[in-house]
């Protein structure tokens, strides 16, 4: 028995001529937050993606609480289970326009889990409570902020009780005064126990929130450890470049 | 008479509007002298002299309730209608020709027709009506002229001479030959000229203006015959509506499909609709597709209606199609990523992320895609169905009026179409809520 929620070992992963994973290795242990940082098209978000079968892998192993993930033979069924596991958010939050807050929060609930009508719904309404939306259920994505629209589309995942949280840079396409209260309900829902993969641009929140930290560059996980050690000792000469390039813009 | 003629081919329908707007002098179309066209037409003397003959399939019995073939705008209707003690219960189909009232009844769509002897007889003899006999002697005999307009008796005067002449020379006789395969009887012709001598212009006559109805008492009984197609047009274009988004949603979801086969499928569809014009589609079904069905059930299971519906279905189906295919592609990759992360397989994302929004945004092309298709139901006259376009023709027919019928037929069109744009429009509007504008582009 593995301890580990996901493990991946020599992840593979082109499109076209260009390869994007070049055998990466990375776990996940229950109730552990792990946000991926890198530059740009250093393969971050197609690993997150192929956490959840998103994207499927071209070579190497995915194991899900220990066991084997045959991505290459599953039915279309099986695929979709193995998803139901991982709730995302993603950076466009990717909300469905024709359906209203409370809709879009019980839309897997209900047609994917099977819940009644009634059940679906005190799940949706407790869950934009708990993200701060109590009152905006029966708005349309189209009327809400982008914070908002964010708020929700956590709620949505968090609605199928997922094991882990994948995070795809939920705070990139946020205007500034926006960002840091979702990072809050992050913190949060972080602090009660969800295990969380975050790929993130933002050092703070990583810093704040994770309990590890890992650098990817150039489809490769080049270097992990606590968060405190990897921002202040950074060992590898890539990470002190990435760093010194990130924060000299911030500063 | 010393001038080249110029060939104009008209319909027979609009064929005496034709003349009198000056589009051409002179009629020769197998064209009889009747009470009724000698009020608004010259006539010359005949040109030859024939009759109505009713032909059947052979093995026919009576003709009571027979379908009964006959052309647009012919004697034989009225003929038909008046004499029931034969033809009683008969139901008349109309058609655009003699050529295809002869596919009718090859292909069991009609019991027998009532046409000209010589032209019927034609047919016959070219071996392309199969098993089709005359029924008995003329119904009546009918001596045909070349129709001039009304108040030329200087050109009648000409063709007159001509005809005198080519009688004479013998010209007469041997074109009578060569097209209709037997010498004629110049004996019924000379005693046709006499029975018609009282017809010839002498003097200049005015117009005929007693036939003149008033404007005010015609549009009511014009509007009451349109009415009457106009709820075919309606019927047959909701009907249709319904099932060509059935069939586009189904076709459009094919060829977005994971299936290389049902891609093929769908886009042979699209393309073999696209690609043939629907007057064209509409004669398969007719002839084709409902032929073939009503032989293997042994029963008229298809008529003109049914084959018109299956027509437009498929035809507007396939437009459909494509406007939806392009809909569900161009909704945003990252519903199907969302969808998919939730755990939904790919058809409950198709059915409760994709299509709802493909719809959505694909309402105003949908929407256009019913205008064209009402207005295509104005082909269906082509196949025996007396919808708004073929009434006004009808009324063309009947009262020699071009004008009226049309525009009230196209008011009616305008009608029909904007009340069913204004249904679109306002699902359009309700749905327009979760895209945050209502109208216009913010």
């Amino acid at each position: 028995m593995s301890a580990f929620e996901i493990q991946v070992r020599r992840l593979c992963k082109s499109f076209g001529p260009t390869e994007v994973l070049r055998g990466v290795d990375f776990e996940v242990s229950l109730g552990e937050v792990v946000s991926i940082i890198g530059p740009s098209g250093s393969g971050k978000s197609t690993l997150l993606r192929c956490l959840n079968l998103l994207e499927t892998p071209d070579a190497g192993e995915i194991l899900w609480q220990g066991e084997l993930v045959d991505y290459k033979r599953m039915s279309p069924a099986a695929t979709a289970h193995h998803r139901t596991h991982m709730g995302m958010v993603f950076q466009q939050f990717n909300l469905f326009p024709h359906l209203t807050a409370l809709g879009n929060v019980e839309e897997g609930p209900r047609f994917v889990l099977g819940l009644s009508r009634r059940e679906a719904r005190t799940r949706a309404e407790r869950l934009l409570e708990r993200v701060g939306l109590g009152d905006r259920g029966s708005a349309w994505p189209a009327e809400l902020s982008g914070g908002q629209k964010q708020r929700v589309a956590i709620a949505r995942a968090l609605a199928m009780e997922p094991r882990v949280l994948l995070l795809d840079e939920v705070t990139s396409a946020l205007d500034v005064e926006m960002v840091a209260g979702v990072n809050e309900l992050l913190a949060e829902i972080a602090r009660e126990g969800t295990t969380m993969v975050a790929v993130t641009h933002d050092l703070a929140f990583a810093r704040a929130v994770s309990s590890r930290l890992c650098f990817m560059d150039e489809g490769l996980l080049v270097e992990k450890g606590p968060p405190d050690e990897l921002l202040e000792r950074p060992s590898s000469a890539r990470l002190q470049e990435f760093l010194g390039a990130v924060l000299g813009q911030g500063a | 008479m010393g001038r080249t003629p110029v060939l104009v081919q008209a319909e027979w329908a609009g064929i005496q509007a034709g003349l009198q707007a000056g589009k051409f002098d002179l009629i020769c179309g197998s064209m009889a002298i009747t009470p009724d066209r000698v009020q608004s037409l010259d006539f010359t003397l005949p040109y030859y002299v024939s009759g109505a003959q009713v032909f059947v399939r052979s093995g026919r019995g009576s003709l009571k309730g027979a379908r009964v073939g006959v052309t647009e705008d012919s004697t034989y209707t009225r003929y038909i209608r008046d004499h029931p003690e034969l033809f009683g219960q008969a139901r008349i189909l109309v058609f655009g020709s003699e050529a295809e009232i002869v596919a009718a009844c090859n292909t069991d769509k009609v019991d027998a027709f009532v046409s000209d002897r010589i032209v019927g007889g034609f047919y016959l003899q070219q071996g392309r009506a199969v098993d089709i006999v005359p029924r008995g002697g003329l119904l009546y005999r009918e001596a045909c002229a070349i129709a001039a307009p009304k108040g030329s008796p200087e050109l009648v005067r000409q063709v007159n001479l001509a005809l005198l002449s080519m009688v004479q020379d013998g010209t007469y006789s041997e074109l009578y030959r060569h097209w209709v395969g037997q010498d004629p009887d110049l004996g019924v012709l000379l005693q046709a000229w006499s029975e018609h001598v009282s017809l010839l212009p002498l003097d200049l006559r005015p117009l005929a203006s007693g036939r003149r109805a008033r404007f005010a008492e015609e549009v009511p009984s014009m509007l009451s015959l349109l009415g009457q197609g106009a709820l075919l047009t309606l019927r047959l274009s909701l009907l249709t509506a319904l099932l060509a988004l059935l069939t586009g949603t189904l076709a459009g979801l094919a060829a977005v499909s994971r299936s290389r086969i049902l891609r093929a499928a769908a886009a042979g569809y699209i393309l073999l609709v696209r690609g043939t014009p629907l007057l064209v589609q509409l004669f398969l079904a007719y002839f084709g597709v409902a032929t073939l069905v009503n032989h293997l059930t042994g029963v008229e299971l298809v008529g003109a209606f049914g084959a018109a519906l299956a027509a437009l279905v498929v035809n507007a189906g396939a437009y459909n199609a494509e406007t939806l295919r392009g809909a569900i592609l161009a909704v945003d990759r990252g519903q199907w990523d969302a969808a998919a992360s939730l755990g939904m397989v790919r058809s409950v994302i198709l059915r409760r992320i994709i299509l709802p929004q493909a719809f959505r945004d694909s309402l105003p092309s949908l929407g256009n895609n019913m205008v064209v298709l009402i207005k295509d139901t104005s082909l269906v006259g082509a196949i025996t169905l007396v919808e708004l376009t073929y009434s006004a023709r009808n009324i063309v027919f009947q009262t020699g009026q071009a004008f009226l019928p049309f525009i009230l037929a196209a008011l009616l069109y305008l009608v029909l179409i904007t009340g069913l744009s204004a249904a679109v429009r306002s699902v359009e509007l309700r749905l327009g809520r979760s895209r945050g504008r209502r109208g216009g582009v913010r």
